[in-house]
């Protein structure tokens, strides 16, 4: 067994590239900075938009969005205005498991596998899952996890009730997924092994603002978070082979929110968005006079006659409108600070290429540092603070680590998401 | 004009997995446990069996924009939808059957051959001779290439019906299961009991196979017209409910009746049978929101349909005798034979009729527009309300300007217990402005059919023989004997009564 080059896959969700270094030169991160030195840590750029779904989608294929079709946690259904939650099923692409399917696997809480299919081997979705039955395969694995007490995710509603419940819960979720990984780690003799901590998102979302207030009451469970994390890499690095690769990565970086922009709300001020009036509004409300809207977090769709039930947008109106569109959101600025808020307009054509990329948002906004960018609908202002969202996602801040002498040769200047498998395949040797 | 069912939404579609994303027991109980269901959009979220790839998703997708119905000839229809049909070997469904099959649906069906049995109990049979079910499926594939999944098996047999359900696991289900015969229900006990057990008991016991198997599914179940009875009020026979501005006045006050089942006035131990069964299918739409049709069928006649019709092999039973040869049928018959044309009573009695190739019509505009989770509706199936004594007239003036036949007609004593002389209004506005269905078949059309298929000689043989049933043995006191003749007379020597029907479908 130990001349098997077996693969190590760790995510580690929303952990942000300068934050690691941070935790390793201040000493958090021990088992980290130890690896460092062993190996390439890179600042790692995810798709846009920066969003797990869209990310953890071209972790697991190596292809962008313009061919795996995944352009966010939502999307909507064509020739309809009906939102839907796309998942693992929607995937246009092969993930690794697909295309090596002898190859024996455990993929454990890799967020965007549900419903779980099945594998040469043991996979437990992660997020989003909304039941547990469809989300572990072997179906006997499920009892073993249920003794564990294994959860998917923390109960994020928990927040809403007491800060300290939610982070208890985000502990006992950790602890309870720690026992299962390194138990299944030997029982199984496996080609590839991949854990994702998701926990790390969540704390980034909900406490990311304690990072600059050291007395916090929170900010020590922070730290003892990515303490937790620490201890798992060194964990598995003390647990793995000579031969094996060993690979850890994140989906995108996170950063505190100054304030949340409502850009539908923007949009409808401005003219291009208009909804007809009802109790619940949703995109059904979209009327023929609309010429954009926005899905979340900030992709901009054009109301194209030939795509939507209310479309009169043709293609000759495209690119006048996505000029204007451009020159609006580039106006767009923060009334506190008078600092302008969109850092980048982007075209489809920019960034995608593949045959899914009729379905891709024609626009995509990337914001400065602290503008959380909402696709929301129905909100009266353009502009609001919550009192429990504190994180929101960096897209240029995401990191891969990969371990050995070889991996700076293999890792290109500046990592994509959809890198790493071909740098797996590198690191294989082929 | 958009097709009627265009604008129906996921929450019409047996496609559409409810069960296990919403909560049903919270609707109207916990508003907090609603919310707490809901998304943060504060939005119901779904699953599509046939669309796994769509993941979760707000139930809002019309029929028009859905990709898995397409526009057809009487509405959209669900790609490959597929229905099931209990008791396929019947009058109707058979029709159905192939109906179905013919316009794409995937048909399977279930029959125990009763109805074949109980006439041949009687001494009767079906004098358009049809083949045993093996060479009907044959003669289905052969002459139309359809193919249709039939199995042997009673209703009551849940063993067998459980798993053949999670087989095709259907997504409407037509519900013919049922013994359809007043006369047959009043023979005796054991036969009162038969009725009963197998309608009543069959029907509750596929109730909760559905709501195991397939909850999604749309029950379309017959029911009668026969279940309202005749009230002499005149009160309009409503669409199984009240409407919300029927009012109930007493003692100086006032409420309002919408949304209560209709009072209900059966005529047989059959027709309770049909009054018991809207019940349970009532409460098994209420508690495990299951979706259900109930159908107040008419009076059913004719022989034609384009399936039926291609080829003999692919006919339809057509039964003449007491129990189960409906009234127009039997006159036609009773005509041919020269046999004066044999009205119950007054025969002032008024019903409502619709032709079988009609009442096809309506029961596919039906399947293709399925009831939301948890709604139990009720349509009358009428085309339109004849006095038998004017539907004899009718056939007996084709029969004789048209076929040159000397029909006459006859009062017999009545052998049921019934209003014989009453007013009648229907409502019956659901199937045309909701389901958008237009009468193709007049009665006099229909019964030209008739008289053209029955008057083959091989057909006219095969009434010869059996005439002897026609003439009612069973009353409902339990006797067996023949019913007195009171009149005979030509058709068009008689005054008739005032009361006309009316038929309300506005």
């Amino acid at each position: 067994m130990a001349d098997k080059k077996r693969i190590i896959l760790v995510g580690i969700d929303g952990a942000p590239f300068t934050l690691l270094r941070d935790f390793i030169a201040s000493g958090v991160m021990p088992n980290l900075q130890k690896l460092e030195s062993q190996g390439t840590l890179s600042r790692m750029a995810a798709p846009l938009p920066d969003n797990s779904a869209v990310s953890w989608s071209s972790i697991m294929t190596g292809k962008n969005p313009g061919e795996h079709g995944i352009f966010g946690f939502t999307d909507i259904i064509p020739n309809t205005y009906t939102m839907h939650f796309p998942n693992f099923l929607s995937i246009q692409a092969e993930t690794f498991w697909q295309r090596e399917p002898d190859k024996k696997y455990v993929i454990i809480n890799l967020p965007f596998t549900y419903p779980v299919q099945t594998i040469n081997g043991y996979m437990v979705s992660g997020f989003v899952s909304p039941n547990m039955e469809k989300s572990v395969y072997p179906e006997q694995f499920l009892d073993y996890l249920k003794k564990n007490d294994y959860q998917i995710d923390a109960d994020t509603r928990k927040i809403y009730q007491s800060k300290q419940m939610f982070l208890n819960s985000l502990f006992q979720v950790h602890k309870n997924r720690v026992q299962v990984y390194r138990t299944i780690w030997d029982e199984v003799d496996w080609d590839v092994f991949m854990i994702v901590f998701t926990g790390t998102d969540r704390l980034g979302h909900y406490f990311q603002d304690v990072l600059e207030k050291k007395e916090s009451e929170y900010y020590d469970s922070y730290l003892e978070y990515y303490r937790k994390i620490d201890e798992e890499i060194g964990w598995i690095t003390d647990q793995k082979n000579d031969n094996d690769i060993l690979m850890m990565m994140s989906d995108h970086g996170m950063e505190r929110i100054t304030a949340e922009v409502h850009l539908n709300t923007y949009l409808e001020q401005n003219g291009f968005l208009d909804l007809s009036k009802s109790e619940r509004i949703n995109y059904n409300n979209i009327t023929n006079t609309t010429k954009a809207f926005v899905l979340e977090p900030a992709r901009i769709h054009l109301n194209y006659a030939s795509q939507y039930p209310n479309g009169k947008v043709t293609k000759e109106d495209r690119e006048p409108i996505i000029r204007d569109l451009t020159d609006l959101f580039q106006d767009l600025s923060y009334p506190d600070s008078n600092e302008t808020i969109i850092a980048e307009v982007v075209r489809k054509e920019e960034i995608y290429s593949g045959d899914q990329m009729e379905h891709a948002p024609d626009l995509l906004l990337v914001s400065h540092k602290g503008f959380s960018l909402r696709g929301t609908l129905g909100k009266r202002e353009i502009f609001s603070q919550s009192d429990t969202i504190k994180g929101m996602h960096r897209g240029d801040d995401a990191f891969l680590y990969v371990h050995g002498s070889n991996a700076a040769s293999a890792v290109p200047e500046n990592p994509k998401t959809e890198d790493i498998l071909p740098i797996v395949n590198t690191m294989k040797g082929e | 004009m958009k097709p009627h069912n265009a604008e129906k939404t996921c929450w019409n579609c047996p496609a559409a997995l409810f069960k296990g994303n919403v909560d049903f027991r919270a609707c109207g109980q916990s508003q907090e446990e609603i919310k707490a269901k809901l998304g943060e959009e504060g939005q119901i979220m779904i699953e599509c069996a046939r669309r796994p790839e769509l993941g979760y998703f707000e139930p809002t997708i019309t029929f028009e924009q859905c990709t898995e119905w397409e526009k057809g000839e009487y509405g959209y229809q669900l790609k490959d939808m597929r229905v099931m049909i209990l008791g396929m070997d019947g009058y109707l469904g058979w029709a159905l059957a192939l109906k179905l099959a013919k316009l794409g649906f995937r048909v399977s069906g279930i029959d125990n051959y009763t109805r074949r049995d109980t006439v041949m109990e009687k001494g009767a049979h079906t004098i358009v001779p049809i083949e045993k079910m093996t060479d009907r499926l044959h003669a289905a594939q052969d002459v139309l290439g359809l193919h249709i999944n039939f199995r042997r098996m009673d209703i009551r047999e849940r063993d067998k019906l459980g798993p053949f359900l999670e087989e095709e696991k259907p997504e409407a289900i037509v519900h013919y299961g049922e013994i359809p015969s007043a006369p047959y229900s009043m023979v005796d006990v054991d036969h009162a009991l038969a009725v009963q057990d197998n309608n009543t008991l069959g029907t509750l016991g596929l109730l909760w196979l559905i709501k195991d198997i397939v909850p999604e599914t749309s029950l379309i179940k017959l029911g009668t017209m026969g279940e309202y009875g005749a009230p002499l009020t005149g009160r309009p026979l409503f669409e199984g409910m009240f409407p919300s501005d029927a009012i109930l006045k007493w003692r100086g006050k006032e409420w309002s009746l919408g949304g209560e089942i209709t009072p209900r006035d059966p005529v047989s131990f059959y027709h309770v049978s049909k009054v018991q069964d809207t019940f349970n299918v009532y409460e098994a739409c209420k508690y495990w929101w299951l979706r259900s049709y109930d159908i107040q069928q008419g009076v059913i006649y004719g022989v034609h349909t384009d399936e039926t019709a291609a080829d003999p092999r692919l006919r339809t039973r057509f039964d003449i005798d007491e129990w189960f040869g409906t009234v127009v049928n039997r006159f036609v018959a009773q005509a041919i034979m020269g046999i004066p044309l044999s009205i119950y009573g007054a025969g002032e009695q008024i019903k409502g009729f619709i032709a079988l190739e009609d009442a096809m019509e309506c029961m596919v505009r039906l399947i293709v527009s399925p009831p939301e989770p948890g709604q139990y509706d009720v349509v009358n199936q009428v085309s339109g309300l004849y006095k038998l004594n004017d539907a004899a007239e009718t056939i007996a003036s084709v029969a004789n300007e048209k076929y040159n036949l000397d029909t006459k007609i006859q009062r017999v004593s009545n052998p049921r217990v019934e209003t014989e002389i009453h007013p009648f209004e229907t409502v019956s506005r659901k199937l045309p402005n909701e389901f958008k269905f237009k009468q193709r078949v007049s009665l006099e059309k229909e019964i030209d059919r008739i008289f053209k298929l029955l008057t083959q000689p091989h057909i006219k043989k095969r009434i010869a023989e059996k005439a002897h049933t026609i003439l009612p043995k069973t009353h409902w006191t339990g006797e067996k004997k023949d019913a007195d003749i009171i009149e005979t007379y030509k058709p068009g020597s008689k005054t008739y009564g005032e009361y006309q029907g009316i038929l309300d479908l506005e």
